[in-house]
């Protein structure tokens, strides 16, 4: 006993074992259902003749390959649903090994962090998108959205939101595709699977129920604001789009949301609002990135309506 | 391997959940201790920290006769017996070593150290000379004399004694409370007399409320206090009873100590205490002669140190771990835990990462997460703003934070740091920074 080295540090002693990669890996593992129904929704190879057809009018080479030529360019051109998952996915987690060397940061990309960002952009996007639109967009999320603030932690907008911003504002036909919707928004069963993910996070315990429920209920209440309360408008605020998804696994990222429960209702209130408020009036078909990061970079602003402080020294 | 895995998934899928630490304990004996064949008294035992030695070696020495004091605080030895040498220890609060009297206990009884006193019908003065001349400490983690404690500057209305523990899995206190019920009555209501208090309070668990009632029998009124860790805490305890700062917070220990002190004429001697094992089992409660190391105790309780795992002096919440097995033990420790090498928590200096769970376990509802980052960065000033001082430093943020990262530091950090740009600020000319005994790393 008199050579022991024990290990020393402060207290507290007893931890519990929660951990960032267990959460990141908890996000993950609830939206597989939704990544592999959404892909069967679409068929898991790419609808190449189809697809290249609906292309040739926006892309010159496609256009010579498959008009002027006679070749069927589209499995050049797009990967199909699974594909584009898992190029995503890849493409995040060598952005963020690759963002980590670059910053001289210690390599912590198998947090599962990037995979998540990698996944929820893979989900918004619609199978006919083009693979290199794929790559641009997660390594704009990950280098534009989340290294450059700083990593984990640090960002004040979901950084899969960003990068799906930039891509919708550069590219608005390649991601837009009213034939073919977003791999995450494909069906109502993918949708339905979607919520079931969100329970089991809540039940899991790494997010709370507040910040969903007053998404869906500020899209809700908005909705009706709008268009009445027998309206099929309001079905389809949230079948159509990314409502549920946003709800459950985007506006949940604790980086870029309050710490406090009443802050997170108003949150997600906002986030709702705006959802409804930009698609009535908006340019864009799916306004729910656009409200999240709003309500992103104002979210230290709504965590200042937090509880008073118990005071126990005078 | 696959068995590390296959846990990890288990882990990974059992989620998040809120720690509930609750205190009211199973009954576990008091079991005496064997005494050394050394006793160590750190000088470090006394909170000033200053002072010399009043004994050299070879001296001979006698219950009560004064080992090391300063100020308003003093050590005096509990046991007949000879000086051996005056050496190091190291300090059971991660400070740096200091001296330390060692001392050989004679065989036998211990002499009375004092004349006996009639707790009931003894004029103040004389209790307060006999506490004082006790060395009587509160038992905190950073203890004061129990003098000062029981007179706040800004008045008194009511004197808590604390029966329940005040860390998960520690039953020392409860223990002493179950076996010794009328003395810790007694004991209570004399510590009420020496601090002339408007009206002393036990402080038992909610389930004992009415046990307690009936054994107080309207000479201390009782406290029901929800048993679940961090609501026995001092300062939270005080909330519960009055006024915020007029209500001091004293130990059951510390008041069958006076207690005894001032009706059997005994030197406090003894300091009990919980073992904890690496499963958070409480192994059992010891009475540990005042002086015997970390390794009695652990020996006594049957467990086996090995390289890497954590030994810690005090609760699982707030204790100190120790770099060795010869820390010698003071009045001031109410348990000693083990903790393996797997069940070591790691800390981390990863970037917080806002999950808001710190919030949810807060007691006292601060903003942890903006305390942690401000300190981090140094931003100490902005931490006032969000009521750092009111942090009674439980812990729980740091329990449950998913980031791993040492909260509890970064807000004792900003506390010394804002207590010395205090100091700077007034201008106290020479006025020394209280010694800090808080970094345990």
């Amino acid at each position: 006993m008199p050579d022991t080295l024990f290990t020393v540090g402060a207290g507290p002693h007893w931890r519990n074992k929660t951990s960032i990669p267990k959460m990141n890996y908890l996000f993950i593992f609830f939206l597989l259902p939704v990544a592999v129904l959404g892909s069967i929704a679409h068929g898991f190879g790419p609808k190449a003749a189809e697809l290249g057809a609906t292309y040739e009018t926006v892309n010159p080479l496609v256009r010579i390959l498959t008009v002027e030529m006679g070749v069927n360019a589209g499995p050049l051109w797009m990967i199909g649903a699974f594909g584009t998952i898992a190029l995503a996915v890849g493409t995040a987690i060598l952005a963020e090994y690759a963002s980590q060397i670059a910053m001289r940061q210690p390599y912590r990309a198998n947090d599962g962090h990037a995979a998540l960002m990698g996944l929820l952009m893979g989900l918004l996007l619609p199978p006919s998108v083009p693979w290199w639109v794929v790559v641009v967009g997660v390594a704009i999320a990950i280098f534009i959205g989340k290294a450059v603030f700083g990593g984990l932690g640090g960002y004040p907008m979901h950084p899969a939101a960003i990068g799906y911003l930039i891509l919708l504002v550069s590219w608005p036909s390649y991601v837009v595709t009213p034939e073919y919707g977003s791999i995450a928004s494909s069906h109502e069963v993918v949708i339905a699977v979607t919520a079931l993910g969100g329970i089991g996070l809540w039940m899991t315990g790494y997010i709370r129920w507040e910040t969903p429920v007053a998404v869906l209920l500020g899209t809700l209440v908005t909705s009706l604001a709008f268009w009445g309360p027998l309206d099929g408008q309001i079905l389809e605020q949230f079948t159509q789009g990314h409502v549920v998804l946003l709800a459950v696994f985007m506006a949940t990222d604790s980086t870029c949301s309050p710490a406090n429960r009443k802050a997170m209702w108003l949150h997600g209130l906002g986030i709702g609002f705006f959802v409804v408020l930009i698609r009535a009036f908006g340019v864009w078909p799916d306004a729910a990135p656009f409200a999240l990061v709003l309500m992103n970079v104002m979210h230290p602003l709504v965590d200042r309506w937090r509880p008073q402080v118990r005071k126990v020294v005078a | 391997m696959l068995q590390e895995i296959l846990d990890s998934i288990r882990e990974t899928m059992q989620g998040y959940k809120r720690p509930v630490f609750p205190l009211d304990t199973e009954a576990l004996p008091i079991v005496d201790l064997a005494r050394p064949a050394e006793l160590c008294f750190p000088r470090s035992a006394i909170p000033v920290g200053g002072g010399q030695a009043k004994v050299k070696a070879g001296d001979e020495v006698v219950p009560g006769q004064l080992l090391w004091s300063e100020g308003d605080a003093a050590l005096p030895c509990p046991v007949a017996g000879t000086v051996k040498s005056v050496g190091i220890a190291p300090d059971l609060r991660g400070g740096a070593s200091g001296p330390a009297i060692c001392v050989e206990p004679a065989d036998g009884e211990i002499p009375l150290a004092f004349e006996k006193l009639d707790p009931v019908s003894a004029p103040v003065d004389a209790l307060v000379e006999r506490v004082k001349a006790a060395g009587l400490l509160t038992r905190e983690p950073d203890p004061v004399p129990l003098l000062r404690a029981l007179h706040p500057k800004a008045g008194l209305d009511a004197l808590v004694v604390a029966v329940i523990d005040r860390e998960p899995g520690v039953s020392s206190s409860l223990q002493l409370w179950r076996e010794n019920t009328a003395d810790s009555v007694l004991a209570a209501a004399l510590l009420g007399r020496i601090a002339g208090a408007p009206k002393t309070l036990v402080a038992v668990p909610e389930s004992m409320r009415a046990a307690a009632e009936s054994a107080a029998g309207g000479k201390v009124g009782v406290l029901a206090v929800p048993a679940v860790y961090p609501e026995a805490l001092p300062p939270l305890l005080a909330l519960r009873a009055g006024a915020v700062g007029r209500v001091p917070v004293v130990g059951l220990e510390v008041a069958l100590d006076a207690l005894y002190a001032v009706r059997d004429g005994r030197a406090v001697a003894t300091k009990c205490l919980t073992v904890i094992g690496p499963d958070r089992e409480a192994i059992g409660n010891w009475r540990v002669p005042l002086g015997a190391r970390m390794k009695h105790v652990l020996e006594a309780a049957g467990l086996e140190p090995a390289d890497d795992d954590k030994i810690i002096a005090g609760g699982p919440m707030r204790g100190f771990a120790q770099y060795t097995v010869d820390a010698v033990l003071d009045a001031g420790v109410d348990a000693g835990v083990l903790i393996r090498r797997a069940g070591v928590g790691p800390i981390t200096p990863e970037a917080c990462i806002n999950c808001g769970r710190c919030v949810d376990a807060c007691p006292l509802q601060l903003q942890v997460q903006l305390l942690g980052r401000y300190a981090e960065f140094g931003y100490f000033e902005t931490t006032e703003e969000y009521d750092i001082d009111q942090c009674i430093e439980c812990g729980l943020c740091a329990a449950v934070c998913t980031a791993k990262r040492p909260l509890v530091q970064y807000i004792k950090l900003a506390k010394k740091e804002l207590r010395k740009a205090r100091l700077e600020r007034t201008a106290e000319a020479p006025a020394p920074e209280p010694e800090l005994q808080e970094e345990a790393s």
